[in-house]
């Protein structure tokens, strides 16, 4: 097993702004993008890997959900209580625009387990709301006709049973 | 923030939207077909509904679906009651049955069983079962009148073997009916017919032998049955349309107190003992198939305890029959929490009620090419699609 060491090698990661974070190459691992150039390059990464994509705010929330969570797994007993406890905390301290930029940098950088948690946040989000909190969530234009919508709405009068108020 | 001049929405791929939508309940993806166009037709797209169907079945709390007084129909959403924190009222959603109801004409609406969100109805009276989704409302009426006139099964009314189940291989659904000769009707809902099963089932089909109504497990049709030296589960295979069985604990378990459960992703059996040893039990066969992986996970110090499903592989949740709730146990017997139901004026009798997960399901039509992956397109009309005529 490889564990962490001291001695690990780090890999220098460099945001939209121009922002430097240093990289333990076993976090780098779960960045798949990341990873990716890491092979393309031969591990004969030198210079600063650029992410044209991601801005500092969000490169740093991920890198401190990934350090936490490579931390918990070190502890194998506790690791899933720990985890389910830190998840809940990351999930509340973000407000939806947060969330929404976190979740396209997550995606560009593949970083899974944070993509498939972050999506499963969105999902409890938009769960039981109305559709104008939905489209307003995700900047949604509404592209039905009013005689469209208001056909389905008579179609289907019955998915709307106990949606909550927003 | 550095992405205020594109909305999210702009930036969104396709594939991230659906993974955020497949982990939308069911019944709150309804509505967001509203949202606009693409919605509509992410959410109605065949192969989605499907994945949605796979992740739902392997991580969501499911439902409860119960009548009332042959005319009541409701859905508990068991999820919002004991994670949510709603009340036992606002966590039941009442439903209009898909069909006319006679309300006049006293006959027995039971509820048989459920697969892929589907529930399997049956209606003695004059003989049919209805199979119908209550949230998509996709339903058929399937009569099984021929059936008995032309096996003259006139005296032996009531069926030893009913159940349903779903042939993934070319997303049929099947309903099995047997009466006392060892033959097996089956309904295929693509044929739109019945075919009798010549295969001779492992156990005689006698009446009283088994606790009629099956449950869908595994791509497979599951039964109790009792005879006096053996306990066995018979098993009918939808897609290979073939028998066979597994064998039960071996300790001595009175058969019409047993009930077949999924519980943590396992074949369960729920059992109870109204003598001197007033306890339930739950059995659980760890290796689907293997005898030998039985396992007593659970005592309940009280009978007439039915568990409905294993939470976090530590918390069941049950209908208590003799105390007239839904409760909570943990693996330690202790009662976690509880809801009396009788003030909802409702009471889940032994064949009024089953376990189901909702779907977005739809029947498949009888006559049409089943739809393969296609590109996703505008489905609109699809949703309230008569593909299914009523019954006749």
């Amino acid at each position: 097993m490889s564990g962490i060491s001291d001695t690990e090698r780090m890999i220098t990661l460099k945001t939209v702004e121009g922002t430097l974070f240093d990289v333990k190459s076993s976090i780098a691992k779960d960045i798949k993008t990341v990873q990716a150039f890491i092979d393309d390059s031969d591990d004969d990464v030198t210079s600063p890997i650029p992410l044209p994509n991601v801005f500092t705010r969000e490169l740093s929330r991920i890198l401190d959900y990934l350090n936490n969570h490579h931390r918990f797994r070190s502890d194998i007993e506790k690791a899933d209580e720990e985890m389910a406890r830190y998840d809940a905390e990351f999930a509340k301290s973000m407000s939806h625009e947060e969330l929404k930029a976190l979740i396209l940098a997550a995606n560009y950088l593949n970083v899974k387990d944070l993509l498939e948690f972050l999506n499963q946040t969105v999902a409890d989000v938009i769960q039981n709301k109305s559709v104008e909190f939905v489209r307003n969530f995700f900047g949604i234009e509404n592209d039905y006709t009013p005689e469209e919508e208001e056909k389905l709405r008579n179609e289907n009068e019955w998915a709307f049973n106990g949606v909550e108020q927003d | 923030m550095g992405n205020n001049q594109k909305s999210i929405n702009e930036l969104l791929t396709l594939e991230l939207l659906q993974a955020i939508l497949l982990r939308v309940s069911a019944k709150h993806l309804l509505p967001l077909r509203f949202v606009s166009k693409l919605w509509l037709s992410l959410i109605s797209d065949p192969t989605f509904v499907e994945f949605h169907i796979h992740h739902t079945s392997e991580f969501t709390t499911p439902s409860y679906f119960f009548t009332q007084n042959n005319q009541l129909v409701g859905s508990l959403d068991l999820h919002a009651l004991f994670h949510g924190g709603a009340t036992l009222g606002g966590s039941i959603e009442k439903f209009s049955l898909p069909f006319p109801w006679k309300k006049n004409i006293p006959s027995r609406l039971l509820v048989l069983g459920s697969c892929r969100g589907f529930v399997l109805l049956h209606h003695q009276e004059p003989y049919y079962f209805i199979l119908w989704n209550p949230l998509t409302q996709s339903h058929k009426k399937i009569s099984y009148y021929n059936v008995v006139e032309e096996n003259n099964y006139w005296y032996n009314q009531n069926p030893v073997l009913q159940g349903i189940g779903h042939d993934a291989s070319n997303d049929d659904y099947l309903i099995v009916i047997a009466f006392k000769e060892d033959q097996l009707h089956c309904f295929s809902l693509r044929t739109n017919s019945w075919t009798k099963i010549d295969v001779a089932p492992p156990i005689p089909l006698v009446t009283h032998g088994f606790k009629p109504e099956g449950l869908f497990f595994k791509g497979a049709i599951h039964w109790l049955s009792y005879r006096s030296n053996n306990q066995d589960i018979l098993i009918f295979d939808v897609k290979k349309r073939r028998f066979s069985t597994i064998p039960l604990p071996e300790q001595k378990l009175t058969w019409w107190s047993s009930k077949l459960v999924i519980l943590g992703g396992c074949l369960a059996l729920n059992f109870f003992n109204y003598g001197d040893y007033k306890r339930t039990q739950i059995w659980v066969l760890k290796e689907y198939k293997v005898p030998s992986s039985w396992t007593l996970l659970y005592e309940i110090p009280h009978h007439c305890v039915h568990s409905l499903f294993l939470s976090n592989d530590s918390d069941f949740i049950v209908v208590d029959r003799a105390n007239n709730n839904f409760a909570k146990y943990n693996l330690e017997g202790e009662r976690l929490q509880c809801f009396k139901y009788l003030d909802y004026g409702f009471l889940p009798l032994e064949y009024n009620g089953t376990v189901y997960i909702p779907s977005l399901a739809t029947l498949p039509s009888c006559d049409k090419k089943k739809r393969k992956n296609e590109d996703i397109k505008f489905v609109k009309d699809d949703w309230n699609h008569k593909e299914v005529k009523q019954g006749t």
